[in-house]
């Protein structure tokens, strides 16, 4: 491991404990956030579902660049950093719907029984996440890892395209309960300036730890596959 | 004798702190217990895959050059 990568973990560790400590700052703390009707608490909230999909949008694009290397070059080391990418970027996909929908559930639909209502961004981010969970039944049906790997680089920036329409045109044209609709999809008029404090910082943070675990698993993929080609060298 | 004074009295700032302001520290020290539970799973995780790297390098042996499956 290098001794960058050491310092790269080491800073993201620290920078994040700062973030979940700023994320709970409160009364007669410079941080404190007000308290607004509805939201109440729930308000740092904002810390940590919407930094989810900052997350997951930063590695569909990390996961494009390489799969446009993989097109140029041809390298497996390509096809497995663009795959994981992609993984690491489902996951936090999936985080997200998770804890909007806890969260709508306690704010918006309160005394409902309401935890899933199809609100536009909502609906928008299901299909986003559902278009790179079809990129792994992709790969999944293919054997050639030549084929699979270039018909799934293709298919990889197809659904890359889909992002900025998915996430950033289409919800701000629809009426949502989300904020988006007024030109800013992440506050809105009752969102205190002084979250942006923890709030950019938090977003950071979280593109840090999903590239940590992107790290880890694009290791052990090319680990894997080196033991795979020694399998093949002691067969034939 | 007052050592053990200022202590009692230390952990009772603590208690007036944490039950302060709806009880909000301590989802904070509930979220930093699961953070520091994380942070040794990610390293953990990376000491394993650094073993299994280095494991994978001598069955290689270092004459040889990377295979390339394409």
């Amino acid at each position: 491991m290098p001794p960058k990568y050491k310092t790269i973990r080491l800073v993201i560790i620290i920078w994040m404990t700062f973030v979940l400590l700023g994320a709970f700052s409160f009364g007669g703390t410079w941080l404190n956030i007000p308290k607004v009707a509805m939201l109440e608490h729930t308000a740092r909230n904002l810390y940590f579902h919407v930094p989810m999909w900052f997350t997951m949008m930063a590695l569909t694009a990390l996961s494009a660049v390489h799969a446009i290397q993989c097109l140029r070059t041809n390298s497996p080391v390509s096809d497995i950093r663009s795959r994981t990418a992609a993984l690491i970027a489902v996951t936090f996909g999936m985080l997200g719907l998770a804890t909007g929908s806890v969260w709508a559930h306690y704010t918006w639909y309160e005394g409902t029984n309401i935890w899933w209502n199809f609100d536009p961004k909502q609906t928008m981010a299901a299909v986003q996440v559902l278009i790179y969970c079809a990129y792994f039944a992709l790969r999944s049906a293919l054997d050639d890892p030549r084929k699979r790997a270039r018909i799934a680089a293709v298919y990889n920036l197809f659904a890359f395209a889909t992002v900025p329409f998915l996430l950033y045109v289409l919800p701000r044209q629809l009426e949502s309960l989300h904020p988006g609709a007024e030109g800013n999809p992440a506050f809105s008029d009752i969102t205190d300036p002084i979250m942006r404090v923890v709030f950019y910082p938090a977003v950071l943070g979280f593109i840090g730890v999903g590239w940590l675990l992107y790290t880890q698993r694009v290791r052990l993929a090319r680990a894997l596959m080196m033991l795979r080609s020694i399998e093949e060298d002691n067969h034939y | 004798m007052s050592m053990i004074l200022l202590l009692i009295q230390a952990a009772r700032d603590i208690e007036t702190v944490m039950l302060d302001n709806d009880k909000l520290l301590v989802v904070l020290a509930v979220v930093l217990i699961i953070w520091i539970g994380i942070t040794v799973f990610i390293y953990a995780t990376d000491r394993k895959i650094d073993r299994l790297e280095s494991s994978v390098k001598a069955l290689r042996g270092e004459e040889k050059p990377p295979i390339d499956p394409s």
